[in-house]
């Protein structure tokens, strides 16, 4: 914000007035956001009593850790954990494998049809999941895919977005600089690895970390596209795990202690890397 | 560009030198040509976008028996079915219900809240970065917290209402506040996005146009209209098109909230969809419905440009 603004702003008839309203929104919008991750994760140390109580628990009387291994028992977290660590991790690796030399060809290279296939690479951005997933599921039944790592990892591989913001990271790296290094010999191979790709590296590694989100905290495909167990990942053992709760003894503590599990490696990373979450996902908002 | 300092050219001739064996030169030659670059991505777009969506529309005007295993030409008559089908019709109004609630009301919440935390303060940038972590936090684990704080004898939405003295609400579980319930928690969950976006737009705006304003001894409010919100017409547009599509296809949070309950209070066009095509096997129907779908979202982002064109301020 400009000095001068936020002069314009200050200039009150009562600052102290306008102070204490600045403190109250502040507090208002802190509560807001943080009220639901702390009931959640103090929740998740409640005994089953305790999280029914009426009016609720603010501070349990105990601290009953075996909550956390009631549900990854119960949400099966050694199976879906893995199967969630195993994917997110191929994608992130397939995805950029895929998007990188494309989006290098698109953002460096002239050739014939250029405009058209791009056009085909940024579709995703406008046809809603809705209209493909059943196509694929008709597909992929028809192949004998469904309920395979293949599958999974294969949906996410491709990213229109993805691929449009590294070619832009790849437009803005300075010609000279290539010119450079193959007058003295090096070979395209060369070019591309030692020197244009260390100047797109953080938009890379934003991309990685935005499809490893991606995967992560999906649910539509993983319901859509599988038929049993064998390839669904903690999203899916969480919403079981949930829809458990709306049987006759509901154990909500459990299922807070699964979804504070779940969310715990996004939350701790974010904890120390704000900074750069909060700017990769600035930059993928403004072109 | 400081990079050409570092790049120590003798390393270049080496591994020229070293590297000549053949997989090296077919890597190298492919490197050269464009459509070995970008054919898996083109591959993979055609077949899991492009194709698809022409198998989607074709589909739509057959009818599939799956029991005997025919596809029969039907012309419009999924369509007719679906525009007669309340159901349908039901998931149409409530998801443009919920688009207005989730699109208008939070672009203008997220535009207030951006416009306050706009200041280079500790309070405000905490405030800020804890406001973006439900954007990250998978939609299950938020879909969790909140079945569990709305619930209406011991959550937590209904004692901070009573201690207020306000009267309490069924949320998620009652028939006029479900849709309503489904439409905070999706603004709760884009808030700090959207303030993101809104801030970042905000910091681009040239200090000497607001002193300008000043100069002109321009009102606050008239600065905020006249100059503020134009200039940030478009981080705004951009705001309003990815949450309007996001709003039409929303599916996630039906689906682990409600099921589209309670009734069909909350059934909306993408949980409709899915439903026909994946829990009924009425493939047509659902195709239909997607279709009808995408035609609204397409519509929506024409419009959007159209409008664009004339009324967004491009700095």
């Amino acid at each position: 914000m400009t000095d001068i603004y936020k002069k314009s702003l200050l200039k009150k008839k009562n600052p102290l007035v306008w102070k204490i309203a600045e403190c109250v929104i502040l507090a208002f919008l802190f509560i807001l956001f943080v009220l639901p991750f702390y009931y959640m994760i103090i929740s998740s140390f409640k005994s089953t009593v305790e999280a029914m109580r009426n009016p609720p628990v603010w501070w349990p009387a105990q601290f009953l850790w075996g909550n956390f291994a009631d549900a990854w028992k119960g949400a099966n977290f050694t199976k879906y954990g893995w199967n969630s660590i195993v994917i997110s991790t191929c994608v992130v690796f397939t995805c950029l494998a895929c998007s990188v030399p494309c989006a290098f060809a698109f953002g460096r290279m002239e050739f014939k049809l250029k405009k058209p296939l791009f056009a085909i690479i940024l579709s995703d951005m406008m046809i809603p999941v809705q209209c493909v997933f059943l196509p694929l599921f008709i597909l992929f039944s028809k192949l004998g895919w469904l309920n395979t790592y293949g599958s999974m990892i294969l949906l996410f591989t491709y990213s229109g977005a993805t691929i449009f913001f590294i070619r832009n990271a790849f437009m803005q790296v300075n010609n000279e600089v290539l010119e450079a290094a193959r007058l003295d010999g090096a070979s395209e191979l060369t070019v591309m690895y030692r020197v244009t790709f260390p100047m797109v590296k953080p938009v890379v590694v934003t991309m990685a970390l935005m499809a490893f989100l991606r995967r992560w905290n999906d649910y539509f495909w993983n319901l859509s596209l599988t038929t049993n167990d064998r390839v669904r990942t903690l999203p899916y053992a969480i919403q079981a795990l949930n829809a458990a709760t709306d049987g006759a003894l509901p154990r909500w503590e459990v299922t807070m202690a699964g979804a504070t599990m779940l969310m715990a490696p996004m939350l701790i990373a974010y904890i120390f890397a704000n900074k750069q979450i909060k700017n990769a996902f600035i930059y993928s908002g403004i072109k | 560009m400081s990079t050409i300092d570092q790049i120590d050219f003798r390393t270049f001739r080496k591994l020229e030198l070293k590297q000549h064996g053949r997989a090296y030169k077919i890597l190298n030659g492919a490197l050269k040509n464009p459509y070995v670059l970008i054919a898996p991505a083109v591959i993979i777009a055609l077949g899991t976008t492009v194709f698809a969506l022409i198998f989607c529309i074709a589909m739509s005007f057959m009818k599939w028996d799956l029991i005997r295993g025919t596809i029969e030409f039907v012309g419009f008559y999924n369509y007719k079915y679906i525009f007669t089908d309340t159901l349908f019709l039901t998931s149409l109004r409530n998801t443009i219900v919920f688009m207005v609630v989730a699109v208008f009301i939070g672009l203008a919440l997220k535009v207030v809240v951006g416009v306050f935390l706009n200041k280079n303060k500790p309070g405000h940038n905490l405030v800020q970065t804890i406001m973006f972590t439900p954007y990250i936090i998978a939609t299950v684990a938020i879909a969790t917290i909140f079945r569990y704080m709305m619930q209406p004898t011991s959550g937590v939405f209904n004692l901070i209402l009573s201690t207020l003295g306000l009267p309490t609400s069924d949320w998620y579980l009652g028939a006029q506040t479900a849709l309503m319930s489904l439409a905070f928690i999706t603004i709760w969950q884009g808030m700090g996005y959207g303030v993101l976006i809104v801030v970042s737009g905000l910091r681009s705006i040239p200090d000497y146009v607001y002193e300008a304003a000043r100069l002109d001894k321009s009102s606050k409010p008239n600065t905020f209209f006249r100059i503020t919100v134009p200039l940030l017409s478009p981080t705004l547009f951009y705001l309003l098109v990815t949450s309007s599509v996001a709003a039409f296809t929303t599916f996630d949070i039906v689906a682990m909230m409600t099921d589209g309950g309670p009734g069909t209070s909350t059934y909306m066009l993408a949980y409709y969809v899915y439903m026909q095509g994946i829990r009924f096997m009425h493939y047509g129907r659902a195709m239909a419905a997607s279709v009808v779908l995408l035609l609204i979202t397409a519509s929506l982002s024409v419009a959007n440009f159209a409008l664009a064109g004339k009324k967004v301020h491009y700095q």
